[in-house]
């Protein structure tokens, strides 16, 4: 199982940002992240949208992640955290990784797509203190990519065995695995 | 039989800074262990349906606490889908839910038609809605006859897989496969439905409120169903939101969240049908919800027949469209152009998408970030089992062993779904 492309020159994510939001944010959005410093992404094509799709999506720091959810959730009505996972950019300097965070307000169908970036062996703050399916979200997230959620309860593996050597989903993990017959 | 006992210290609570670590998970018996003790439910109980573990602290027959364990299913599907493209990743979705194989196709290639900045011709996001729906009415059916059999009524058990029978004939007739159907293609359907088919399936629908009536006789209000039941496993609102879970189990307990109607793709804008709800968001809610989507999903099925569009049934993007395989197999240029595209000879825009669908255990999802080229750079699939599986810590403390059962039961997972 060869991959069919080789793509390891990508260094950088292909996401562009701006500091002005789009107009597919909402009002309620704009106000609740008002005390934060929050780049907005925006389609090379399409600027009034946040991402291929439409949905809104931005990138916040490291120490506003915990603040800007429950911001969003408590003032915006974002109830549900839909997805949490992770990208990987092995060659991109300093911050290898981009934690992505997707919650949905379910009254007005709103979704918006939150990120950060973290450096390898760095950790992010943990959501798990304002949605229970953070628990088993983040420690899916540190078991395929090993990064840390600092605060969380219990981060140990969840799919992997507990002993596993590696971290599966990144990027230079190898397909095949570690094969330690052959070697 | 001497067999040699070595008592070690109690290893050290896992406390995430070091995972590197190994540790294994365990429960902590407290100050006063009294007469507790540890049981290992699963992964080869029948009612787990699956590989699922659960870890219970029980005080007898009462459950204390519970730790739901998950991964022994786990094939690393977005490591695959990473490596191999969007193409030849299609088949391996079918082994996600392979409760529901078609729905699973379908939630895959709407992500990737997203990816691509195509949309499949409306012929066939109708066959795909048909075919979502009966993947939804089949999935339902086997969880309703499982989830019977394990609290105690046989009989539900043998009527539903009756009907599950005559659908996945169906499927075998649209796809030519029972279970791993690989049905979608990027653009559009494998292959055209013929007009005898959806007369077929058209009359099978309609007969299905009647079958639905006399399952329901056999439960609805039979006494020891609902005591079993009826303010068992309760999922308050708040928990539901919390714990994050959709489908069933949260329409269960009150919220008409259901992405078919609130963000529709698909045909689904075009058909009318309700979004069942429960009041208690107990188990029997759950059941009655689940029972009520089978009837909704007939009436959507019916309807888009109904509606059924002409025309083709694959897109017109030869950059990211297979072409015909009828043209495949006899024309040289259709040969490359396919060979083409399979190994890789395809580029998507860049960009990151976000794609939903419901599927039959709940809100089912890819996160996908494109960097070019013919496979994901990073593509996540939301698993509802793995989501709503969750919540068992919660609502299992202080129900009976057997409860669990029913608890387990009104869940509805798939363990191929939740541990991808």
């Amino acid at each position: 199982m060869d991959r069919v492309t080789h793509m390891s020159s990508v260094t950088s994510s292909c996401m562009v940002y701006t500091d002005e939001a789009p107009a597919c944010v909402s009002e309620a959005v704009t106000k609740a992240l008002a005390p934060f410093t929050v780049k907005w992404s925006v389609h090379p094509e399409h600027p009034e949208h946040g991402t291929q799709d439409g949905w809104p999506g931005c990138l916040v720091s490291n120490e506003d992640w915990p603040k800007v959810f429950e911001a969003l959730k408590n003032e915006a009505n974002f109830e549900l955290l839909v997805d949490h996972t992770a990208v990987d950019y092995p060659d991109r300097t300093p911050e290898r990784f981009t934690v992505l965070g997707l919650i949905a307000n379910i009254e007005t169908q709103e979704r918006i797509m939150v990120r950060t970036r973290v450096a390898e062996g760095g950790s992010v703050p943990t959501l798990t203190h304002l949605w229970m399916s953070a628990d088993w979200a983040e420690r899916e997230t540190f078991d395929m990519f090993g990064i840390r959620f600092a605060g969380h309860p219990e981060l140990t593996r969840i799919y992997m065995p507990q002993d596993f050597d590696g971290w599966p989903l990144r990027r230079d993990f190898p397909m095949q695995g570690h094969n330690r017959f052959r070697d | 039989m001497s067999h040699e006992t070595t008592t070690t210290a109690t290893p050290p609570v896992p406390t995430g800074e070091n995972p590197e670590f190994a540790v294994d998970i365990r429960l902590d018996a407290g100050d006063d262990p009294g007469e507790r003790m540890v049981l290992n439910m699963g992964p080869q109980h029948p009612s787990t349906h699956g590989v699922l573990r659960l870890l219970l602290e029980v005080d007898g027959e009462r459950v204390v606490s519970t730790v739901p364990d998950v991964g022994y299913l786990h094939r690393g599907k977005e490591k695959i889908g990473e490596s191999l493209g969007y193409h030849r990743y299609i088949p391996y979705t079918d082994r996600l839910d392979y409760l529901a194989p078609l729905a699973n196709n379908c939630s895959a290639t709407w992500a990737f038609e997203k990816v691509c900045g195509i949309e499949a011709p409306p012929r066939a996001e109708a066959i795909r809605t048909v075919a979502c729906e009966l993947a939804r009415i089949s999935a339902h059916l086997l969880g309703l006859g499982a989830y019977a059999m394990d609290v105690g009524a046989m009989t539900v058990f043998l009527y539903t897989f009756g009907e599950r029978e005559t659908l996945y004939n169906f499927f075998e007739y649209l796809t030519g496969a029972r279970f791993t159907t690989s049905y979608t293609r990027i653009g559009g359907v494998a292959r055209d439905a013929e007009d005898g088919w959806l007369k077929d399936v058209r009359a099978f629908v309609d007969t299905l409120h009647e079958k639905a009536d006399t399952w329901e006789d056999l439960l609805t209000n039979n006494r020891i169903w609902r005591i079993r039941n009826e303010g068992v496993g309760v999922i308050t609102r708040e928990m539901a939101l919390s714990y994050g879970l959709t489908g069933p189990v949260l329409r269960g307990s009150g919220v008409g969240y259901d992405v078919r109607k609130d963000r529709p793709y698909g045909f689904y804008d075009q058909v009318d049908f309700d979004v069942p709800v429960g009041r208690h968001g107990d188990c029997y809610d759950r059941y009655l919800v689940r029972m009520e989507e089978i009837r909704q999903s007939a009436r959507i099925v019916a309807q888009v027949i109904d509606k059924m569009p002409d025309g083709p049934v694959l897109a017109d993007e030869p950059k990211f469209v297979l072409p015909n395989k009828q043209g495949v197999m006899t024309g040289m240029e259709q040969l490359i152009h396919q060979f083409m595209l399979i190994t890789g000879e395809m580029d998507t825009p860049k960009g990151e998408i976000h794609s939903h669908s419901e599927l039959p255990k709940g809100e089912g999802g890819y996160i996908i970030r494109s960097e070019g080229g013919a496979a994901p750079w990073r593509m996540k699939f939301r698993a509802p089992s793995f989501v709503n599986l969750q919540v068992l810590k919660e609502i299992i403390p202080g129900h009976l062993i057997a409860d669990i059962v029913a608890i387990l039961g009104s869940i509805d997972f798939v363990m191929g779904e939740c541990d991808k």
